[in-house]
């Protein structure tokens, strides 16, 4: 940055404003008193109002209702549904990207689509569908049900994005390991796969922050003990008057998880893209 | 080590076939360089002696054990590929280390080892590198480090100097060569590049279009092209090809464009009238002269005018034209010929080539065997 000028700098710093104040508001809101939040704006704690730890007492006491189930329930729905759509959309995805298929009229590319296509639809449309089968099947309101929801859901984007990353691993890596004698498994898993760690790294988090910000499925598909997290926060809007020090404090709780996954996989993917032995 | 032997192999994708049930035999330790354009067949073929491709039908066998169902895995061959093919997530001593590690050599033995073939190689000073920010030619001398730290049976190199620049293909070519030398295991490289075969090879192979078109010693192969295809795909330019016929009765051909080229009898018995033969000639087998001052020497003559003169320093290329064929003529120095200059070309009997209408090499000993009989 030595050699930024003082304009890009402002601007940046600007920006950097921009985009961080409506963190800041939630921050100081989750501290704040009814009345500081409905008294006018109070922008700064000490000065302007006198921050309270009320609903923070609120949230991990009695009052917050079920609210570490719900966090409990929206970390480990997206993070097993994540998890479970890239090492499925993975191995669906090699597949694609290694094997020549042909089922009637359909090659690669097509079932590739057919894959793709079940996230074009908005998912408003499928999911009534989906509650009668949730219905049928018993799955309603529970972990397992949401679980495979999540991974459905997040399967044809994982799916789409790993097979560009395998096919950029160029096969003769697979034909030299299959010379130094490696068994087929060996080469997935301590080849192909610690190439594909980026892709892998980018399908888990976007996977993640979809099912870690998904609505809707939670709107349809729960009513109490597989609800997750978005839908608690609604819960807190439902009363005569949104309780906001509540929502912020919530909200801030909810940032935690996807940041944290960020962190840790952004080490992954920044890893340089080592892929393409050509140069 | 390990000779290699190829029975009828074939290789089917599909409703094509890329290799068109090949047989050959490689002497143990011999180097053999497989030849041939993009999509002749010769890297299936290289990749079904690896164990990667499998085999249509025919059989494959090392030192007469046939492998043609092994797994490859199982064979020891060691591979070095036209990309690489390295893991690119360790590092270069890992990468060459690897293959032993899965053999469960001890760490002492390993060190020992992948130290040896670095040195040979000139790779020490990257071995804690990994491979992703090297060069070229730097990348490929870790594949064949990996590939002969093995000590494999057979040694394939698959296209290894398509990536490398010009200049250190020279050195790679010439390392390749001293490493077979000293490893003296059998090995078989695949190329484009006539010259590499030229220059490594103990025998050529020139496959087209899933066939073997010939193969023997390069000399063999540069001297006496066995067909229309091996003149015009080795040799830098390749050898002139021009189509001529036997006019009803003569002891001369007549070359497309008005040339004339009296054969030796026994050659000449073998060139049935009428027919469309082809006549090659090597570009710096030609004397090139002004049409103004030409003497009547060479036994193979023709008038064409000069296309275009490019000089390469210590020669001179020369192109010419006669009708509708274009020749190139390679000449020392510079001779000061032209555009549009007319020329005429002379080539002596020994020098020149003559290949029956399908192609094939018409030999005038061959051709006087054929007589005798």
């Amino acid at each position: 940055m030595r050699t930024a000028g003082w304009g890009r700098r402002a601007v940046l710093f600007v920006w950097v404003l921009f985009a961080l104040f409506p963190v800041y508001w939630t921050l100081i809101t989750a501290f704040k008193q009814q009345v500081d939040i409905y008294d006018g704006p109070r922008f700064i704690p000490f000065v302007d109002f006198e921050p309270t730890l009320q609903a923070w007492r609120t949230l991990f006491g009695d009052g917050g209702g079920d609210f570490l189930g719900k966090f409990a329930n929206s970390v480990v729905f997206s993070g097993v549904s994540s998890l479970l759509a890239v090492i499925l959309g993975g191995f669906a995805a090699y597949g694609l990207a290694r094997y020549r298929y042909k089922y009637g009229p359909y090659r690669n590319d097509d079932l590739s689509f057919l894959i793709v296509s079940q996230r074009i639809m908005p998912p408003i449309v499928s999911v009534l569908a989906l509650y009668v089968v949730f219905v049928n099947l018993r799955l309603l309101d529970t972990a397992f049900g949401m679980i495979l929801a999540y991974t459905a859901m997040n399967l044809p984007l994982t799916v789409y994005l790993l097979r560009t990353f395998f096919e950029a691993i160029p096969v003769e890596v697979e034909h030299a390991a299959a010379l130094d004698g490696y068994p087929q498994w060996q080469r997935l898993l301590r080849v192909v796969f610690p190439l594909a760690a980026p892709g892998l790294a980018a399908a888990f988090l976007l996977s993640f922050f979809f099912a870690w910000n998904d609505f809707l499925f939670s709107l349809m598909l729960t009513f109490n003990d597989a609800q997750t997290l978005p839908l608690y926060i609604t819960s807190l809007n439902a009363q005569s008057q949104p309780l906001w020090w509540l929502i912020s404090a919530v909200g801030l709780v909810a940032l935690v998880p996807p940041a944290i996954v960020t962190v840790v996989l952004d080490r992954f993917m920044a890893r340089q893209v080592l892929i393409g032995g050509m140069r | 080590m390990a000779g290699v032997n190829l029975r009828d192999v074939t290789k089917k994708y599909g409703r094509t076939e890329a290799v068109k049930g090949i047989s050959f035999d490689i002497a143990d330790g011999e180097m053999l360089v497989i030849l041939g354009p993009s999509g002749c067949g010769k890297t299936s073929t290289l990749r079904m002696i690896a164990g990667l491709e499998t085999v249509s039908s025919g059989t494959i066998s090392f030192d007469g054990r046939p492998v043609t169902t092994v797994p490859p895995a199982r064979r020891n061959v060691a591979m070095a590929f036209e990309n690489y093919g390295l893991y690119e997530h360790w590092t270069v001593f890992d990468n060459i280390a690897y293959p032993l590690r899965l053999r469960g050599l001890a760490d002492g033995g390993i060190r020992r080892k992948v130290t040896a073939v670095a040195e040979q190689l000139q790779i020490t000073d990257v071995l804690r590198a990994r491979p992703a920010g090297l060069s070229g030619g730097m990348r490929q001398r870790i594949g064949l480090a990996r590939a002969l730290v093995r000590d494999p049976s057979v040694f394939l190199l698959d296209e290894p100097m398509s990536h490398v620049d010009a200049d250190l293909r020279n050195d790679l070519r010439a390392e390749i060569k001293r490493i077979h030398l000293e490893v003296g295991s059998t090995m078989i490289v695949v190329t484009h590049d006539q010259l590499d075969a030229l220059t490594m090879a103990d025998r050529i192979l020139v496959m087209d279009d899933g066939r073997i078109e010939q193969l023997d010693t390069p000399t063999v192969v540069y001297d006496t092209p066995a067909t229309t295809f091996v003149a015009g795909f080795i040799g830098e330019p390749p050898m002139n090809l021009v189509s001529a016929e036997r006019s009803d009765g003569g002891d001369t051909l007549t070359l497309d464009g008005g040339g004339r080229f009296g054969p030796p009898p026994t050659l000449l018995d073998a060139v049935p009238t009428g027919a469309n033969v082809t006549v090659g000639f090597r570009p710096h087998r030609v004397r090139l002269e002004p049409a103004a001052v030409a003497a009547a020497s060479g036994d193979l003559r023709l008038d064409a005018t000069v296309y275009m003169v490019e000089p390469l320093g210590d020669r001179t290329l020369v192109t010419v034209r006669c009708g509708d064929t274009r020749m190139k003529v390679d000449l020392p120095g510079s001779p000061g010929f032209t555009v549009d200059q007319p020329v005429r070309l002379t080539v002596d009997q020994a020098d020149v080539h003559v290949f029956d209408p399908a192609g094939r090499r018409i030999d005038p000993a061959s051709a006087r065997r054929a007589a005798a009989a």
